[in-house]
Order: C-alpha cells, then structure tokens, then sequence
C-alpha cells in the first residue's frame, strides 16, 4: 500500500484522478484490493537481557510490513506483562526488527517468554512460537537469591525487588530496611515487592531481606538511593601566575559514597579530591575551564572562563624585614616567591599594631616589596604584615604574612601638664600628670621641678623620680610673682618646659560658690567666657573636706571651649567636690568660679552631733552642731524635729534653714520628754540624734499653786457657810432640832437651865457591884404627856412642833420636891441629889439591868445596896398597900405594860423576851440627877433620830453644854 | 594460676594466663558491642543470617588436652584476625567512610576490636610457647574467603566474622583459665612418660 502510494506522485493528474476513483472503489469492496496470501510469521526470534537496565532486547526477522503485535508472558504462569501492538521501521538489513522492553521488575527474578505476530490493516499473522529467557529461578538454580543487586536508583522513585527462594524453602516476609512490604508471587520460587518513594539511603546503602519461614534472612539486596551531582560555582586563579587551582562549591549530599561517589574530571582529566575538598590544579592556565561531576545517577557539567591577570590570587608576602630609621618612621620589606610578582602591578595591605590598636593601611606599585611605614609612636613596639592583590584587577586579597616586630627610637617626652593647688596663701603643691608610655617616648627617669620668683634671681630645683607626682609649694613673704617650671626627662632627652604662675589663694569663704548637680556620672561644668583667658582655661577639682595632701584632678580646655565635663573614675558618690574654674594667661590663673556639688548625694553618714535640751520654764530648748563635711554625704537642706515616742516619731517641726541650728518646743507640761532631730539631704534623712529631757517644776509654778489651793479652800468655805446661812433653817433641822425643854413642876419650870449642882463633899457615891441592884430604875419613873396634863393642868403649852416623839419628854425625878412622889428615906445616895450636885456615875447596872426582875428588886433592896430610885417603887408599892389589890396597877400611874412613847429603859420591861436587847445601852453615861442614859437605846425605832440629835447636835450648833 | 610449686615458669604462665583471660572476657565484651553497633547501622533483623561460621577451627570438645585447645584458641583468633582486617579493607572500599555520628561510633568500636585482637593473639602465643613449646599457627589469612555476590553478601561476611570474634573471643574467656595448669601437667606427663619408656627399653 505504502509502495503504491509513492508512486502516485510520479502519474500524470490525469490519471491520478482515475487511480483516486479506483482505489476509492478498492476501499469500497475489499475483496477487490486485498491481498489473500498470508502475512509470514516473525522468524528468528532473539532474547537479550540486559540485567542493569532491565531491559530485553527483541530481534526477529518478519516481513516488510512494520506492525507487529508482541506478548511477554512470565514463563511460569504464563502471566501476561506486556501485549501491545507497536509500528517498527526495519533494520538496516531488510526484514530485521529490534524492539526493547523495559521491565519493571529485574530480569533475573523469573523467565520471560516472548511471542510475535505481523500485522497490517487487513491481515495478521500466525504466532510465533514462545521464545522463553530464562530467570535465577530456573530449577538448575536451587540457591536462594534477591534481585536487584547493588542498584543505584534516583531518590523518590520505585524499585521492584524479588526473592527467590531456595528449594523446599517457604517466604515468611519481605523487609525494605526494618519495614515489611507486601509480596506479590512471580513464579514457584519468586516473590516480589515494590518500593515507592524511596527516600535517601544512608553511607552503606539500604538493605532489602528475603526471610524464610525458619525466620532467616535467606538473602538479601543492597540498594543505593541518591541524587546526582550538584556541584556549582567553578572558579579558577593562579598564585604563580602561570599554574591555575580551580575550586567549586558541592551541592546537595548525593547520598552515595564509595565507589559510587562523585568523580571529577576538569578538562577532560580526572581531578584527584583529596578529604573531599573540592579542588582541582592545572599546570598552564587555560582561558576555559569545564568541570564534570559524574556519580551512577547523572553528571553535572560546569564552566569558567577569564585571563590570568583577573584570577590573580596572590600568594603571602615572605621574609619580611623591618628597617627602623628614626622615631616614628621605619621601611617594611618583603620578598615574592615566585619571580613573575617583581613586575606585576599590586595592592598591599599594611597592618600595624601596637597596644592593641591595629592600623592598616594600604600601598601600590609593580612588585611591589617595601613600604615606608610613618607616624609611628617613639620607643614603642609593633607587629607589621603584609598582603597584597592585583591592583589592575583586583581579584582578590592573598593571605597574610607571617608578622614581624620592631620597635621605634626614643624622642623627647610630651610636655609634662602641670597645675599649682593652692591649699592656703603660702603654700600649695605643683601637681603634674604622669606621662604614659606612648607620652614618655622612652625609658623615663625623672621630672625636674623649679621654683622661682620675679623678685628673686635665685631658682629653686629639685630633680623628682618618676613615681612622684607632686611636690610641696612654700612661698616666700615677700615673694612676687611666683613660678614653677616643670620638665620630664627619658634616658636620651628632655621635654619641652611646663611653666605656670603661682594662683592666688582664694578659701571658699572668699568666694560665692554654687552648687552643681551632677549628670550621668559627671559633673558638666560651664562658664563665662573670660578676656584674660588667652591660654584657655583650666577646671579643677578635689574633695572638698580633703585636707592638704589630697588629690587634685584637674583639666585644661582651650579658649574658645567655655564648657567642660568632669568625668573620672576617681569621683566618689557622696563625697562633696570643690570645682574650680581658672582662666590661663600669661599672669597668673585667675579663678572665675567655683562650685559644689556631689556625684551623688547620700544620706548623712552620721547624725547631727552635740544635740543638746534645756528647759526654760515650761519650753525646750533643742541645740545643735553642724554635720562635719566629710559625714554629710550631700547638701544638708534642713532639719525635722521630732518627739519620740516608744512607737513611733512625731514630726514637731521641720527646719528648711540649714544654717539654723536649734529650736524651741513650747508650753510643755512636767514629765520626760524624747527629741529627735535628724537633718535631711536629698536622698532623704539621717539616723538621726536624740536627746531626752524631764521637765521639773519651777518656783513660779509652785508658789502658784499653793495660791491656787488657798483660794479655791477660802472660796469652799465662804461657799458652805452661804448655804448653811441661806439654809440655816433646814439646817437647824436636819442637824439641830429644836429640844424641848424639860417641863419640870414647881419652881423647875421656872428654870430649865442646866442644873449646876455642886456635888457636896459628902455626897460620894460608892458604887456597889450588885448586879442584883438594879432595882434602882425603879426610882425613874416615865411620865406620859397625858400625865402630864393632868397634872399640869394645861398651865404649860405642848410642844407640839416637835417630831420627836412624846417618850422623848421625861424628866427626872426629883426626889422629896413633889408631893406625887412620896418622900424617901434619905441615904447616902439620895443625899446627893438634895445637894442638888449632879454627879455621873457609871453604875454597876450595866452589868445585869435586863434580867432585872421584881423578886430581884426586893432582893436587892433588901441587902442595902445603892438603890437611888428604889423609893419610887417603895413608894408605889406603900400606895397601892391600902386598897388595891396588887394585880391592877394604879390608874394613872406608869406601868411597864403601858409604855406608850418613853421607853428609855425598854429592856426594863421584865417581860421583855429579848434580853439582848438593852445591851445597847450597856456602858451609856448616865446622869445620876436624871436617872437615864444619855445616850439613848439605839434599837427604839423611835427614838433613834431624837436621841442621836439630842446628843452632840446640841453642843457642836448652839454651842449649849 | 599455674600452680604455688617452685616452679617459677608455671607462676609466669599462670600470670600470663589469667591476663589473657581478662583480655578476652573484655575483647568478647566489646566484639559483642561492635556486632550490636553493625546490626543497628545495617538495620539487620533480630534473626540470624544464614551462613556458617567462616573461622574453619574445630570446636573446642572438652576432651581434648589443654595445650591443643589453648592451640585452637590461638588458631581461631588468628583466623579471625585475619578475616577482621580483610573485612575492613573491603568494607571501606565498597561502602565509603561514613561521617556520620552512629558510623562513627561503628569505627571508633571497630578499631578498637582490631587491636585489642591483635593482643589476645600475641598473649595467646605466649601461652603457647610456655606451656607447649613453639607455636606454629595459621594466621589465618589462607582461609579469607572473599564473598562473591554483591553489597549484600558482603555485609553478611562482615557480620559473621564479627560474630565468630564473638564466638571465639568467647571461647578464649572460657577455655583459658584452667589450660596453662593443664598443659604443664600434661608436659611433666610426657616427660614422666618418655622417662619411663627409656627405662623399659634398658630393661
């Protein structure tokens, strides 16, 4: 068909239309164009395995047409792997095919069987006959075995492996690594499983394990999974400026090590890595270079191209010499290595150091080998090397030099920076810097100080060592203008002279000085410009409470500088600092001010001393010192005073008057009294003093307070005798009730004085101890009112305003004077009252009045006793006689039974059932003219009052006996 | 160990003895390390690998004499001496110089293997020359067979003459204590023995 159609082309159009029109007819009815013979059935049919590959190489040899159909089937099962129908051009010779399957699983794993037939549009041929290759488990092959065998794969790919199991032996499992994988059986003996994305192995590759039912690892396969080359970046330069040394930088880790590592070659020729460094050499220099990296899983091609001049890496500067030439040159040289460097344009790099300051600096020139190092320090040590690159096309900088040292002659010192302290008007001290190494410029030895005045011709020197800093000042009386020179000397030279006029002393008394607060560790001074100033000005400072030989720090600023910061390890936080600032001329310095301040203000070190407390009258007076200078730590800006108590401060005053130094706490009352006074700076107080006093009285106060009791006694008394006066009345009756008077019969009434009685010499009583006599109370007979009135016959008015009751009214009787009573035989004792002599007498009655009974009475009216009322029942007794009887009483006539108010001597009464009762009157004064008690019976209800007020009231208000 | 007589010979040999002992219980100690650090670099499964020990030396039956197993000892260290350095050669130019830190470890250990087995070897050989005589022993490097078949196959040889280092390293700590003793009983035997048969032919 193809032959047909080729020759279409070559017909002329006319007849090619016609040709159309059959064939047309042709396609229409087959069987009018096909061709009936059979198509030949492929011949010859050849296997290649190519194991690493996988892959199986068919030849056959079949007819001209190029369409074939092809199975492969796995001998054993005769599983199919691959039927597809492929278009092939023949070989070189004339009905030769070749045709390659790629197997995914590897080769040897099992046998494979091939057949082919042709094909064109309208035939197929037969079949060929199974062409069969065959696997590792062929039956000859009783060993067990694992495919594939070393492979290196790209890393995320799959992998088929398989086992074959030997003879008689039965898969247990699979493992990829430690993993189980899932098998897929091939043939009898083969079984395979798949790995997917297989990640990198490590250095010794990934082993695969086929494990028989015994749990032995029959076999196994090691498989390699990586990457290709990634190497990049090919740069090639020369040090020699002939050869080249090409270097790259490697890519990813392939993975692979061991022989299947990376192989390099450049230019075509293997490079030889030595410790993996990725460095290749070449003797010539080529203006091309190319690169192949190559590992089992690909190749990497990389290139650079450039001339010689820009790849110029130089090689490090040799046998460096220094050549010291004065002070603060010297000449560094060097040497090349290699000769092509002499002409060839370059770049050096300088590095000086010294002290740890490092200077690099930088030269050019064709080849070149010496440099002229300057402005060194004298007399110090240095290390120099060298480095150079190409000037023209700079490449890059070569490496360094070894280094060499060298050390610079001496020169003359620095000018040594001097300053006169002035601590009083004659004498001070020449205060000078020590110069450092680098100012020495040499082995230093000495300073020479001078001192001379303008008045004087002569000077004064004195050659100081070099640890000394300072020397003493004394000046003359009548010294003018004084100097001091001053110039330090190393072991070869001298400096230059420090010349400085003595200042004037000026105490801080003699100069307004300020405070100065500080700033970030420092003090930021500042002043006026001055006119005199024409050398600067110089800033000085020192501990204020520092004495004579302290340190002074000092600095010189030039003239057009007006401010400076005063910045020095040596301040100290709560120390005060005297700041001076001096204008520098040719005269001497002149002090333009001067402050105080502290770096940082504390509380007082100690608190305020010699506090003291006196007492003015009822005031204290708190005194005290000034805190030292040294101790206060910061501007004292005042004090507070406070009372101290056991448990807490109270603030009594606050000072804000530093200079004020005492205060005075008034009106205080008597007692101990505690002070604190504390003084304050800004960063807050201090520990304070206290002082404790005790307030005494004072003569004022005690005089005073003597008047003040003497009023107030004459006030109570003017005041209690207004009442009683106002009140008198309720007074005469609460205290002082009126007594009645004592009704007496006959000429008694005419007198109720007090009966002044005169006892008669021979009216003594003797009294009788019987207490059987007590019959005597007979003789005191009470009088009732109404007998009273009886027998007054209402001549005499009752008292009726009187609350006291009416027993309170009796009277004594007297014996013989009435013609009631019967007159009794006159005894020695009744003879007393006829002499009318009243006479106490403490009779024995007190004794046993209360069991005073009548039997008794007669009793003791029969032994004879003393009986001074026993007439009055005698006579009682000789009335009723005649015509009463003894059991009725007669009327009128007081009877026990009918006490009705008297009752003086209740206990008398013989019926009485307490007998207790008249002990209460046992031992009570009895008059003997009125026969009772004067003190009356306590337990009468009645009478309590009347006999209380009738006893003392009377003579402590009326003043009446 | 070798006895408390006169003999100042038998009292070296004990000494010498009892510090070979010591260095094969310390060599089996880090041999079995050194199987334990490969089998986890190679990710070997728990079960064993087919395959025979390759030190071709009969075991060590416990009737033999004691000079002719303290001679197998010696043969099979030297075997495996022999093996062990073969093993390194080939391992480092088919696999590479790992770098990492676990092969590390593996190289460190491996190292150390080797040369502690070169001393049991040569304390092993004294033992020999003082309790039998002069040691004529294989080296062992005859019986090196390489393996044929791949990566894997040569990992499998590695593996198992690290495990016959063990086995035998083994064998040393177990069979030396009591065999310079032995040998020199044996030796005053043979002596006893050959004097005897000089008597019998005079008579």
């Amino acid at each position: 068909m193809l032959l047909f159609n080729r020759h279409l082309h070559k017909l002329p159009s006319m007849y090619s239309t016609l040709l159309c029109v059959l064939c047309l007819i042709f396609t229409v009815s087959p069987s009018l164009c096909q061709d009936d013979s059979p198509l030949d059935v492929p011949q010859q049919i050849r296997l290649d395995k190519d194991f690493e590959a996988q892959r199986l190489a068919v030849t056959w040899h079949g007819n001209l047409g190029s369409v074939f159909d092809i199975e492969i089937y796995r001998t054993e099962f005769m599983d199919i792997v691959f039927n597809e129908t492929v278009e092939l051009s023949t070989g070189k010779n004339a009905g030769d095919c070749h045709w390659n399957w790629t197997s995914t699983v590897p080769l040897e794993c099992t046998s494979h069987s091939v057949r082919i037939r042709s094909r064109d549009l309208l035939r197929v041929s037969e079949w060929s006959p199974l062409q069969t290759t065959e696997g590792s488990d062929f039956p000859d092959n009783t060993g067990a075995k694992m495919y594939p065998v070393d492979k290196v794969v790209l890393a995320g790919t799959n992998t088929t492996f398989c086992c074959i199991l030997g003879e008689g032996q039965v898969l247990q499992e699979i493992l990829y690594m430690k993993s189980v994988m899932k098998e897929v059986r091939l043939s009898r003996r083969t079984y395979a499983v798949t790995q997917t994305l297989q990640p990198p192995s490590n250095i010794s590759g990934t082993n695969v394990f086929c494990v028989d039912e015994t749990n032995v690892a029959v076999d196994g396969a090691v498989i390699f999974v990586g990457y290709p080359p990634g190497d990049d970046d090919l740069i090639c330069e020369t040090q020699d400026l002939v050869s080249a040394v090409c270097q790259w930088k490697e890519g990813r880790s392939t993975h692979l090590w061991g022989r299947r590592d990376t192989r390099y070659t450049l230019n075509g020729r293997d490079c030889k890595i030595v410790k993996r460094a990725k460095k290749c050499g070449w003797e010539q220099w080529e203006s091309n270079w190319t690169l192949v990296a190559k590992n089992p899983l690909g190749m990497r091609e990389i290139r650079d191209s450039a001339p010689l001049s820009q790849r110029v890496h130089p090689v490090a500067p040799e046998s460096l010499k220094v050549l010291v030439r004065n002070p603060r040159n010297a000449t560094l040289q060097w040497s090349w290595r290699y000769q092509g460097y002499e002409a060839f344009p370059l770049i050096c790099q300088v590095n000086v150091a010294s002290n740890g300051i490092s200077v690099t600096r930088n030269y050019s020139g064709a080849g070149l080998s010496l440099v002229l190092l300057e402005d060194l320090w004298p007399y110090e040590t240095y290390r120099a090397r060298v480095r150079c690159g190409s000037k023209n096309y700079f490449w890059k900088w070569g490496d360094w030099s070894s280094e060499s040292s060298f050390r610079t002659k001496m020169d003359r010192p620095e000018t040594p920076d001097m300053w006169i302290w002035m601590g009083s008007d004659k004498s001070g001290r020449v205060l000078w810097k020590p110069l450092s190494k680098t100012e020495s410029h040499g082995d230093f030895i000495r300073y020479d100080v001078t001192q001379g005045s303008a008045s004087d011709e002569g000077l004064q020197r004195l050659e100081v060592p070099a640890s000394q800093l300072s020397v003493p000042l004394s000046l003359q009386d009548n010294t003018s203008e004084p100097f001091v020179t001053l110039l330090a000397r190393n072991s070869k030279w001298a400096s230059h002279t420090s010349q400085l006029l003595v200042p004037k002393y000026l105490a801080d008394v003699d100069v307004t000085g300020s405070e100065i607060s500080s700033s970030d560790g420092g003090f930021d001074m500042s002043w006026l410009a001055s006119a005199n100033a024409s050398r600067g000005y110089a800033v000085e400072w020192f501990n204020t409470s520092c004495g004579q030989y302290c340190s002074v720090d000092w600095l010189k600023v030039p003239e057009a500088t007006t401010s400076a910061r005063i910045e020095s390890r040596g301040l100290e936080a709560g120390v005060r600092y005297t700041i001076s600032v001096y204008a520098l001329s040719d005269e001497a310095p002149q002090l333009l001010e001067r402050r105080h301040g502290y770096l940082e203000e504390m509380v007082s070190a100690e608190p305020v001393p010699s506090l003291e407390a006196s007492q003015y009258e009822s005031s204290v007076l708190l005194s005290w010192q000034e805190i030292p200078l040294q101790s206060q730590r910061g501007f004292v800006q005042g004090y507070n005073v406070y009372l101290a108590n056991i448990s807490k401060y109270t603030l009594l005053a606050n000072i804000t008057d530093p200079s004020v130094r005492n205060y005075t706490i008034r009106k205080l009352g008597l007692g101990t009294y505690k002070f604190t006074v504390r003084a304050y700076t800004s960063a807050g107080e201090d520990g304070g003093s206290t002082v404790s006093i005790k307030l005494e009285p004072y003569a004022d106060l005690l005089l005073f307070e003597i008047l003040i009791a003497l009023a107030a006694m004459s006030g109570f008394f003017i005041l209690v005798t207004a009442v009683c006066y106002r009140k008198r009345q309720w007074v005469k009756k609460a205290f002082y009730p009126e007594i009645p008077e004592p009704k007496l019969p006959g000429q008694w009434s005419t007198s109720q004085a007090t009966l002044d009685v005169k006892p008669s010499p021979h009216s003594m009583v003797h009294i009788v101890e019987n207490p059987q006599w007590d019959s005597s109370k007979e003789g005191l007979v009470p009088v009732s009112e109404e007998d009273e009135d009886g027998d007054e016959s209402g001549s005499e008015p009752t008292d009726t305003d009187s609350d006291e009751p009416g027993l309170l009214r009796y009277y004594n009787h007297v014996m013989g004077d009435s013609g009631q009573a019967p007159r009794l035989p006159i005894d020695s004792s009744s003879s007393s009252v006829g002499s009318a002599d009243t006479d106490v007498t403490y009779t024995g009655i007190q004794t046993s009045p209360c069991a005073l009974e009548v039997p008794a009475q007669v009793e003791a009216q029969a032994a004879g006793g003393y009986r001074p009322q026993a007439q009055v029942v005698q006579q009682q007794q000789q009335q009723q006689q005649p015509g009463q009887s003894d059991a009725e009483p007669k009327a009128g006539a007081p009877s026990p039974a009918s006490f009705g108010g008297y009752k003086p001597q209740c206990t008398w009464r013989p019926d009485s059932p307490d007998a207790n009762g008249f002990d209460c009157s046992v031992g009570s004064p009895t008059s003997v003219n009125s026969s009772q008690f004067l003190i009356p019976d306590v337990s009468s209800e009645d009478s309590r009052n009347a006999v209380s007020s009738t006893t003392w009231i009377p003579s402590f208000m009326s003043g009446k006996p | 160990m070798a006895g408390t007589g006169a003999n100042g010979r038998q009292l070296t040999g004990g000494y010498r003895a009892g510090k070979t002992v010591q260095l094969a219980r310390l060599l089996n100690t880090e041999s079995v390390r050194l199987l334990d650090l490969y089998k986890e670099k190679e990710s070997f499964p728990q079960t064993a690998v087919s395959g025979e020990h390759l030190v071709s030396v009969p075991r060590l039956a416990s009737h033999l004499p004691a000079g002719e197993r303290v001679w197998l000892v010696h043969a099979a260290l030297g075997q495996c001496q022999g093996l062990l350095d073969r093993a390194i050669v080939l391992e480092d130019a088919e696999l590479g110089l790992p770098g990492d830190k676990e092969s590390t470890e593996y190289l460190s250990q491996r190292k150390v293997v080797k040369e502690r087995l070169g001393h049991l070897l040569q304390s092993t050989k004294s033992l020999l020359v003082d309790g039998a005589g002069t040691a004529t022993v294989a080296t062992g490097q005859e019986r090196a067979e390489e393996p044929d078949g791949g990566l894997f196959a040569l990992k499998v040889w590695i593996y198992r003459i690290i495990q016959d280092v063990v086995y035998w390293t083994n064998m040393a700590s177990e069979n030396l204590p009591t065999a310079p003793m032995e040998a020199a009983n044996e030796t005053r035997k043979m002596a006893r023995n050959r004097r005897r048969g000089k008597k019998t032919v005079r008579r």
